[in-house]
């Protein structure tokens, strides 16, 4: 069978290009990229009335590129090396603005003018639209696409401009003139702009404001060199109306809680000498979650775009997000076999695609085990100095010459607790920190034997003369019992937080529950806030021993 | 078609002496100017001056002398635009933006009348003002604020906000020039007040004196006065000095009388400390006298008769 430029229509490249770009940044973007893949280190986008100017210092284009770039779906451009290789990006304006004009300049060359009309082509094509609506026109004299591109797309020759009309030593520009003020919102707005070509450029770090930036950076260039692979990031300058900005990725200190990211990791990511890429991440500096969801946890990113967002990216970190979203953090895929699908939201399917997503449950492990660390050292770090500041307040409150049973039992209930979280965290400190645990727990040690010498002595004393403290000396045996058993003696204020040490993951609605059990059965068998303890402790014991029975 | 008010004495002065002025703006603070200004869809101002210029922001109604409507075309600025891309492309100026309305509504409302309704904020000082109030307009424009109520917003107002976002920005650079073009008609909020009771005696000397002359020159010399007063209080109010050049008294497109001033301002210290000092009196301004184009070149305006009022007065 053979086919003739009638057979097909002008009306495909309204079509393609409406289903291609739906957000008129998808412009923008396809515009920049073009920029970054011609090698450009300054790219500036300036965003006025009626008109998007994207312009970058890249290697310009010669005619015969030039001529190449108005092709549909054929391309010049590596798709190994190239973001753009699909050959319609330059199309991608067709539905936002009325002129598509790009002035370019190869270096000792003379600059060279495209100009596409897609005003007149989209009016023609609607008044044939319309025609064809009321049978006017039949589908053999509706224009072919050949036609309305020559007819609305004029190029200069090589000598036809003089320098003065583009006089740069060489680059690109491109103008987008007349622009739909319906389609205009999302690229007037500098906030909607800038956010959207954050997550598709590749863009340097913020090295002012965050101070990793720079470091990152520079240890990804470096394992991408090792590997020989590219990483190769570009400036770009955003004015939108008065407002005028250069933009980094999104992330400062001030991402983190007290402004303080901890210092970067980094993991290589290799499947059998495969070198798929590398994933940084900062943790926050204290045991919460980073506060803006948007940013929380991994994204995956290749060439810049965001390729696949982070909703997706935690399956790879386990059941939970835990420690996920403590992270703020990119995984960056550089390997040329692994391409962008052509909506830019996840790679095409291949082989290497599939163990690429093998090797981020490895990554996810490794960045959990992290942070798991951390959060165990933070929170013996928490502890230890919780339990040196409340012995230092017993020690001052501490009389030697008290006479009191109760209040020394108490005393002695406390050391307990700090001896039994001392001896939990302390080899889940950081080693300089473990030091101070071992000398407190020492401490701890010598003041609980020195109480317990008082009470012993009060106990014996009182023993001949009155049966009226048996039920102090009832309470030190039993204290003694649940000591020399080695169970640990934990004041718990209610059933929850028992379960909660034991362990047991409990619903909201059975915790309402355990409250009322709390307060109608055990609570009314204790006759005071000690007795309540034991209780609590003895069950505590009933149910460790039924889970090993 | 979009309405240009070009004339062959407007670009002379352009020429003659606003470009001099500029040259010597843009050598003094050592780096191109940023312009503010009403250019008319050929920018013919901005293609004059360009060589100091780096940075412009221009103001383009739709339909002069129309207020403004969302239904008007816009081609006016679209036009203006495409021109300004040109320069830009061109390497002329660096950058640009175009606000869409009259200055005095764009400014009093603190956006203009595009339809993303774009925000008017300045972040360095402007260093040409170029307010071309010519022609037609000597009435206040009206405009619907966001409130849904008509306003009335005068000129000098425009003037005041502007001078208040010059003194908002922090910055080193402290010269700035304004080159203000009114109609001989001009009929400000407070021209009348002006005339019915002048803050000084000086000044009731001068108008009374000035009965001698026709109505028409009698006019110019006391919108002279006004615009010298009023500006002059705008930037004493804002910290800054300034400094007024003779006035040139010319016909504008459709023969209309035009008075141009030039302003130079000075910051006087930083901001929000008070008033700023006067350097220049009144007295010496009013009888400095005005200049008129002849033959292509600046030439003395004033008669004996005016020469003898400004001698007389001296004395008093």
């Amino acid at each position: 069978m053979k086919l003739n430029k009638f057979d097909i229509g002008g009306e495909i490249i309204s079509i393609l290009t409406k289903g291609m770009y739906p957000d008129p940044r998808d412009a923008v973007r396809e515009y920049i990229q073009n920029a970054v893949d011609a090698k450009a280190k300054e790219i500036s986008v300036k965003v006025r009335q009626s008109s998007v100017i994207v312009e970058d210092d890249g290697s310009g284009m010669d005619y015969e590129t030039l001529r190449k770039a108005v092709r549909i779906g054929i391309s010049d451009k590596n798709p190994k090396k190239n973001v753009g290789f699909m050959g319609i990006g330059i199309y991608s304006s067709f539905h936002l603005c009325d002129t598509l004009t790009i002035y370019t300049r190869k270096k000792t060359k003379l600059p060279l003018r495209l100009e596409m009309n897609f005003k007149a082509m989209r009016g023609l094509l609607n008044e044939q639209k319309e025609l064809r609506l009321k049978n006017k026109i039949s589908s053999d004299k509706l224009i072919d696409l050949q036609t309305l591109l020559e007819n609305h797309i004029s190029l200069t020759n090589e000598h036809e401009l003089t320098l003065d009309e583009f006089p740069v030593e060489e680059g690109t520009r491109v103008e987008l003139v007349g622009l739909d003020p319906i389609l205009d919102d999302e690229l007037s707005d500098f906030n909607k702009l800038a956010s959207y070509l954050r997550d598709v450029i590749p863009l340097h770090f913020e090295k002012k404001n965050f101070m990793w930036g720079d470091i990152i950076e520079k240890k990804i260039n470096q394992i991408c060199r090792e590997h020989n692979a590219i990483f190769e990031l570009v400036n770009v300058k955003l004015q939108v109306n008065t407002k005028t900005e250069v933009l980094y990725r999104p992330y400062y200190n001030s991402s983190f809680s007290e402004n303080a990211p901890q210092e970067p990791i980094f993991k290589e990511i290799k499947k059998d000498k495969v070198f798929l890429g590398v994933a940084w991440g900062c943790l926050n500096p204290t045991r919460d979650k980073i506060e803006d969801r948007d940013l929380r946890g991994f994204i995956i990113k290749k060439q810049g775009f965001s390729i696949v967002k982070r909703e997706k990216v935690v399956q790879s970190f386990g059941k939970s997000s835990t420690h996920f979203d403590r992270y703020i953090g990119e995984i960056i895929v550089v390997n040329n076999e692994i391409l962008p699908n052509a909506a830019r939201n996840d790679f095409e399917y291949s082989n290497l695609r599939t163990i690429l997503y093998g090797a981020l449950t490895e990554v996810g492990t490794f960045y959990n085990q992290a942070s798991n660390k951390f959060q165990e050292e933070n929170k013996a770090e928490s502890q230890l100095e919780e339990s040196i500041f409340e012995f230092k307040s017993m020690l001052a409150e501490f009389n030697p010459n008290e006479e009191n049973p109760e209040k020394l039992i108490a005393l002695i209930i406390k050391l307990k607790e700090i001896q039994n979280i001392l001896t939990k965290k302390t080899k889940r400190l950081p080693k300089d920190k473990q030091a101070d645990a071992n000398s407190l727990k020492i401490q701890v040690k010598e003041l609980e034997k020195t109480i317990q010498s008082k009470i012993n002595v009060i106990a014996e004393t009182k023993k001949n003369k009155t049966s009226h403290t048996k039920s102090q000396v009832n309470i030190a045996s039993k204290l003694k019992e649940i000591s020399s058993k080695g169970h640990s003696f934990k004041k718990y204020e209610n059933l929850v937080a028992l379960f909660d040490d034991l362990d047991f993951s409990i619903e909201d609605r059975f915790k309402n529950v355990l409250f009322i059990i709390d307060e109608k059965f055990i609570q009314a068998l204790s006759k005071n806030k000690e007795e309540y303890y034991f209780l609590m402790n003895e069950l505590k014991h009933e149910i460790l021993n039924q889970e090993l029975d | 078609m979009a309405t240009s008010f070009n004339s062959p004495s407007k670009q002379f002065i352009r020429i003659n002496w606003g470009k001099p002025l500029l040259a010597f703006l843009n050598q003094r603070l050592r780096k191109r100017l940023f312009y503010l200004g009403l250019p008319s869809p050929d920018a013919e101002d901005i293609e004059t001056w360009m060589e100091h210029l780096e940075r412009i922001y221009a103001f383009q109604c739709r339909q002069y002398p129309l207020p403004s409507d969302d239904t008007q075309p816009r081609d006016a600025i679209l036009q203006l635009e495409a021109k300004l891309l040109t320069l830009e492309r061109t390497r002329q100026i660096n950058t640009f933006d175009v606000f869409d309305g009259y200055i005095e509504e764009v400014l009093l409302k603190g956006k203009d009348n595009s339809p993303n309704q774009k925000t008017y904020s300045q972040n360095e000082i402007v260093t040409v003002y170029n307010l071309d109030f010519c022609n037609q307009i000597t009435e206040p424009i009206k405009f619907i604020d966001e409130n849904g109520n008509e306003v009335e917003a005068f000129k000098m107002e425009a003037i005041k906000k502007l001078i208040e976002f010059q003194n908002n920005v922090a910055s080193n650079s402290s010269k700035f020039i304004l080159f203000l073009t009114i109609h001989a008609s001009y009929r400000g909020e407070t021209l009348l007040d002006f005339i019915n009771d002048p803050p000084t005696n000086y000044l009731s000397n001068y108008f009374f004196e000035l009965n001698k002359l026709t109505h028409a020159e009698k006019k110019i010399r006391i919108l002279k006065a006004f615009v010298f007063e009023s500006i002059n209080e705008v930037y004493r109010n804002f910290g800054f000095c300034s400094e007024f050049l003779p006035v040139i008294v010319y016909f504008g497109d459709g023969n209309h009388k035009l008075l141009h001033f030039t302003v130079i301002g000075t910051r006087y210290h930083s901001k929000n400390v008070g008033k700023a000092a006067t350097f220049q009196r009144i007295e010496n301004f009013v009888s400095r006298k005005l200049i008129k184009i002849e033959s292509d070149e600046f030439q003395n305006l004033d008669s004996n008769l005016v020469n003898t009022i400004y001698k007389s007065l001296v004395l008093i």
